[in-house]
């Protein structure tokens, strides 16, 4: 199935009107792979804004491919929609071969960059992919068509790894044409509720694949689930499970699903953050009576309790040097944010716009944090740059949590509600674009933006 | 498959719930894992007598003891306030007199905020029942304490009652 962009043979004049009706185009297709291959995707993704300076870039049907991706996708559609829905790029193709490989034509055609590829199957049932993305505005044209290409590579996979190359791809392409790591192999884990009318509702907590394919359970349970957390490796994914009617920590091996129950102290046991090395786990515990932040050390099991007195703090997240932490306290009368640092054991107030900041991390190569904020009264994401405290509201629709950043720190992932169903949503740091990601079925809710797997 | 089984589990959970929850095996999903193993049990939750979920009144709460009760809460607050004390205190008598009973406390919020600082909140009502109940006579190991926040709510919706009808605490009693 490949998909023809023949309003794409003129120039588009790039604005948010023309991303309007491609994320309609999106939308049409992603409703149209429900009906066929809900399979393979529980969450569709829908671009709904992209930016104004998106860069024009052509990615054309590699030779030979097949639409044998799960999804029933081709390796180049799935490149498409990476770029496309990455809201950084306009993507362009041409099902013509002439036309495919003719770099006058898209010169014309004022595309910056073109990737195309070829895919031969070897003797062994497996493929060789290569790709070379071509730059079209290359000064050294005396030699006709022997540009240096911006990249070439070459692999062998299997089927089953085709996906996953593509991602790859996308990501080679992305860094190369916007200097920045692209994130379009990661994951996020998050939280499926579905109730049933006169049964028990059902809690899963699952991993898919950023763009909403390659869903997979890791735990079904009639009781909540909350608060999923990667290990710095992505090989385990803490949580919080309400099983036997009381809350407990557990850790889970993604690679097995083998499991144990962690931390489970009388009480609260809640918001489990690991530090950078991966050798501590931030929790939430109730032993001296109110939720306090406590430092649970992995390979020891020792407990150390960092904040202490009678107001509810919560939420911790690691900075990047594993320094300190930031954490949500209604110390001061209202959630908002502060900080800890280990050197001194020193707390201090870093929110101080609204009166209700909480769930904060740090993004941007930790410049700035991302929380949950309210102003006007009001439910959205907010930034905060830490150098100047001033704040900038991503996306306020009243009814956003549980913001998650991207491992580049350039993208955020949060809940909220679309239709009347719990759904996630991204929106960049500069709130320049945003995506929806609703689930097939039930509410999701609780996104976990995995590292760089 | 499995779905029936435990829909029949569950649907006659007054009868055999603690076969339900022990021989159920690990519940796999359909689709083959082809990167994860599935995760672990699922657990069969004995219906509680005295609440429901999507309940849309408010609990009137039995003058009898033992009975399961729903206290309710002012938004914001854990301030225990007068409306079904009386109630409470009837169970905190039978607390007294029966040392060897256990309750437990579920304390929720309103879905309104972030959700774990909403455990926080949840935990706070916990204590104010717990400690009227205290304040009663009954002695701390009876009481277990545990906070939904807003997970579970009885009431769906954006609305002052919805709202209203989620701010609460449980008090279930527990089997020894």
């Amino acid at each position: 199935m490949n998909f023809s962009y023949k309003k794409n043979q003129t120039h588009w004049v790039v604005s948010v009107h023309k991303l309007l009706s491609i994320a309609l185009f999106w939308v049409v297709i992603a409703s149209y792979f429900s009906i066929n291959t809900s399979a393979y995707a529980a969450l569709d993704l829908e671009l709904t804004q992209g930016v104004d300076a998106a860069i024009p870039i052509a990615v054309v049907p590699f030779v030979n491919e097949q639409s044998n991706l799960p999804g029933q996708e081709t390796l180049s559609q799935v490149i498409r929609r990476d770029l496309g829905n990455s809201g950084q790029f306009v993507v362009k193709t041409a099902n013509n071969k002439n036309t495919a490989d003719d770099l006058s034509y898209w010169q014309h055609q004022k595309v910056d960059a073109v990737l195309q590829g070829q895919i031969k199957t070897m003797t062994d049932g497996r493929y060789q992919v290569s790709f070379r993305l071509l730059s079209v505005f290359n000064q050294n044209k005396q030699e006709g068509n022997q540009e240096a290409p911006l990249l070439a590579q070459q692999y062998q996979v299997a089927q089953a790894g085709l996906r996953r190359l593509a991602h790859h791809i996308s990501d080679l392409v992305y860094h190369k044409l916007i200097g920045v790591r692209g994130v379009f192999s990661t994951k996020v884990a998050y939280v499926l509720v579905q109730p049933h009318p006169h049964q028990l509702t059902e809690y899963s907590l699952e991993v898919s694949d950023i763009d909403g394919f390659n869903p997979h359970t890791l735990l079904k349970s009639t009781q909540p689930i909350m608060s999923p957390a990667w290990s710095p490796d992505g090989q385990h994914i803490a949580y919080v499970s309400f099983e036997g009617n009381r809350a407990s920590i557990y850790l889970q091996e993604l690679a097995t699903g083998m499991r144990r129950q962690l931390i489970h102290y009388p009480g609260v046991n809640g918001a489990p953050a690991f530090s950078p090395d991966g050798q501590r786990l931030a929790v939430v515990l109730t032993l001296a009576g109110s939720p306090n932040i406590y430092i649970y050390h992995l390979s020891t099991g020792k407990l150390q309790q960092i904040t202490h007195g009678y107001s509810i703090d919560t939420e911790p997240a690691w900075a990047a040097d594993g320094n300190s932490l930031v954490f949500t306290s209604n110390r001061g009368g209202t959630p908002q944010i502060y900080r800890y640092s280990f050197a001194g054991g020193t707390i201090e107030r870093l929110s101080f716009e609204g009166n209700y900041n909480a769930r904060a991390s740090f993004a941007l190569g930790g410049q700035s944090l991302v929380m949950m904020h309210r102003e006007t009264g009001l439910f959205g994401i907010a930034s905060e740059r830490l150098d100047s405290g001033q704040v900038e509201v991503l996306t306020q629709t009243g009814l956003d949590e549980s913001p998650s950043v991207s491992p580049n720190g350039r993208m955020v992932i949060y809940a909220t509600q679309y239709g009347g169903r719990g759904v996630l949503a991204l929106v960049s740091m500069d709130g320049g674009i945003k995506l929806r990601l609703p689930a097939r079925e039930g509410d999701v809710r609780e996104p976990a933006w995995s590292p760089f797997l | 498959m499995k779905k029936v089984i435990s829909l029949a589990c569950v649907s006659v959970l007054s009868l055999s719930l603690a076969a339900c929850s022990t021989k159920k095996p690990a519940h796999v999903p359909e689709r083959p894992a082809s990167d994860y193993e599935m995760g672990a049990q699922t657990y069969a939750l004995p219906g509680q007598p005295g609440y429901q979920g999507n309940q849309y009144e408010f609990y009137k709460n039995p003058m009898t003891a033992p009975a399961n009760q729903t206290y309710y809460f002012a938004y914001d607050s854990n301030v225990m306030r007068s409306n079904g004390l009386r109630e409470l205190k009837i169970q905190a008598d039978y607390l007294v007199t029966h040392p060897a009973a256990r309750v437990r406390l579920e304390g929720y919020t309103d879905d309104r905020g972030s959700r774990e600082y909403n455990i926080g909140l949840g935990w706070r009502r916990d204590q104010s029942v717990a400690h009227f109940l205290e304040q009663q006579g009954v002695r701390p190991q009876q009481i277990k304490m545990v906070s939904y926040g807003k997970e579970r709510p009885a009431a769906l919706g954006e609305t002052e009652k919805a709202w209203a009808l989620n701010r609460r605490v449980n008090l279930v009693y527990e089997k020894k």
